[in-house]
């Protein structure tokens, strides 16, 4: 046993979780160089585990067993699985290949630019053209959220094409998430509810476009948190930073 | 008891299932163990409602993270209901941070070997009875200021303003509620030194 049963008890406050916030930093950096304090966790945590045992057992309503595989059917079918890293640097080198001759003769470039442009524009004339003779619940609305607090500055625009049931969220501005972080998109329709559309990083230049799914009656909100990585969390464990209405 | 077959599937093939994405595991996991899942949300919330959703949340997530779920930090069981009690916790007092928490004392466990897999030592072999038995028989401050700490997610500062104690109080009662609770399970053969 150590001889200081001041931060003993102290470590035994944070193993079960009744540490203050500033306290509980003291005690990881503490347990980080206690070999003594280190071994009464690993004794005492058998009990701490053991704890939930104690409880009066109760049974949940019939419903929540098909609630819970009916939720993880179609989580199933929503979350494809991410490619691995090998396959993402295949694509990244020949994403580079592709660009790599109009890097390396930049009038060429900005003459296909430049084409691109009028051809974008002609494309973006059509379209309207397109949209205005098309029923009114088939239109395509964008709408822009801005970020707050520590998304202050970043944005996100949203193309919201409802009759397809899908809309084009674009971040920009994001910053880089502290390690073993990520952003995690939140989804709210009718059961208010936030389900989980997805866990991302953005691009080195602040910026990442995503595919959601809308509920094609109802409003949905759209939200971003920060989450634990790599997985994110089934309920966002902050207030959003970002957020809107669509 | 944790470990052992279950119509012939023990809790580490069940994660072995889950990861490969079985829904046959997750059925089987949520009749192992919601019961017990739902008690340890009610103890917190009493609320059967929310009790329910903390539950769906957390199946959910070892669902969706079987991949990366670690046996070897664990049993099944032990993350589940841990999980169960500190989310509770957190809708119960609007606040996050215990998923940090699990992460950051799990390694002690880990890295001590005693604790690798701590129902293996614990509740593999243990009835819930001893777990209540141990508790009950607690000196009431003890488990007052136990279950305060643990089912009510209160911090120490906070027990100790409501029951007009200093902090150095409600921590030593901690530490001695949770040392009689070890000496009475290791009496039985139930936990290690």
């Amino acid at each position: 046993m150590s001889d200081h049963p001041d931060l003993e008890n102290s470590v035994v406050a944070y193993l079960v979780g009744a540490a203050e916030p500033d306290e509980a930093e003291l005690m990881r950096v503490h347990l980080a160089g206690c070999e003594d304090c280190r071994r009464l966790v690993a004794r005492l945590q058998q009990v701490v585990d053991a704890l939930p045992l104690a409880v009066e057992e109760l049974e949940p309503s019939k419903d929540l067993k098909s609630r819970i595989m009916t939720a993880a059917t179609a989580s199933s079918q929503t979350h494809a699985p991410a490619p691995s890293a090998r396959i993402r640097s295949r694509l990244r080198a020949r994403a580079r290949a592709r660009w790599r001759p109009l890097i390396r003769y930049p009038h060429t470039a900005l003459a296909v630019l430049a084409i691109a442009f009028v051809g974008l524009g002609a494309w973006n004339l059509y379209l309207n053209d397109r949209l205005a003779r098309v029923p009114t619940q088939q239109r395509v609305t964008t709408t822009t959220l801005s970020g707050q607090g520590q998304l202050a500055g970043s944005q996100a625009t949203v193309v919201d094409l409802r009759d397809q049931g899908v809309a084009f969220v674009t971040f920009r501005h994001l910053p880089s998430t502290e390690a073993g972080k990520v952003y995690e998109i939140w989804l709210i329709g009718r059961s208010k509810i936030p389900v989980s559309g997805g866990v991302f990083q953005p691009d080195s230049d602040g910026t990442k476009t995503l595919v959601v799914a809308v509920d094609t009656k109802e409003r949905t909100t759209i939200a971003l948190t920060v989450e634990a990585g790599p997985q994110g969390t089934t309920a966002p464990t902050q207030a959003p930073s970002l957020a809107g209405t669509i | 008891m944790s470990g052992e077959p279950w119509g012939g599937v023990t809790d580490p093939e069940l994660a072995e299932q889950l990861a490969a994405g079985s829904s046959q595991a997750l059925e089987q996991l949520y009749d192992r163990y919601a019961a017990l899942a739902y008690s340890v949300a009610m103890r917190v919330l009493s609320d059967p409602g929310k009790a329910e959703d903390v539950v769906q949340e957390v199946f959910l997530k070892l669902w969706k993270g079987a991949t990366a779920f670690d046996a070897s930090r664990g049993s099944l069981r032990t993350w589940l209901l841990v999980a169960v009690r500190n989310r509770s916790i957190d809708h119960l007092r609007g606040r996050g941070g215990h998923e940090r928490f699990e992460k950051d004392i799990s390694q002690y466990a880990a890295a001590s070997g005693a604790g690798s897999d701590p129902w293996q030592e614990v509740a593999q072999s243990m009835e819930r009875e001893a777990v209540r038995q141990a508790v009950s028989s607690l000196p009431a401050e003890q488990r007052q200021a136990l279950e305060l700490a643990y089912f009510g997610g209160y911090t120490q500062r906070e027990i100790a303003a409501m029951i007009s104690l200093p902090v150095s109080t409600v921590k030593g009662r901690v530490r001695l509620g949770l040392e009689k609770v070890h000496s009475y399970l290791q009496g039985r053969g139930f936990v290690d030194e």
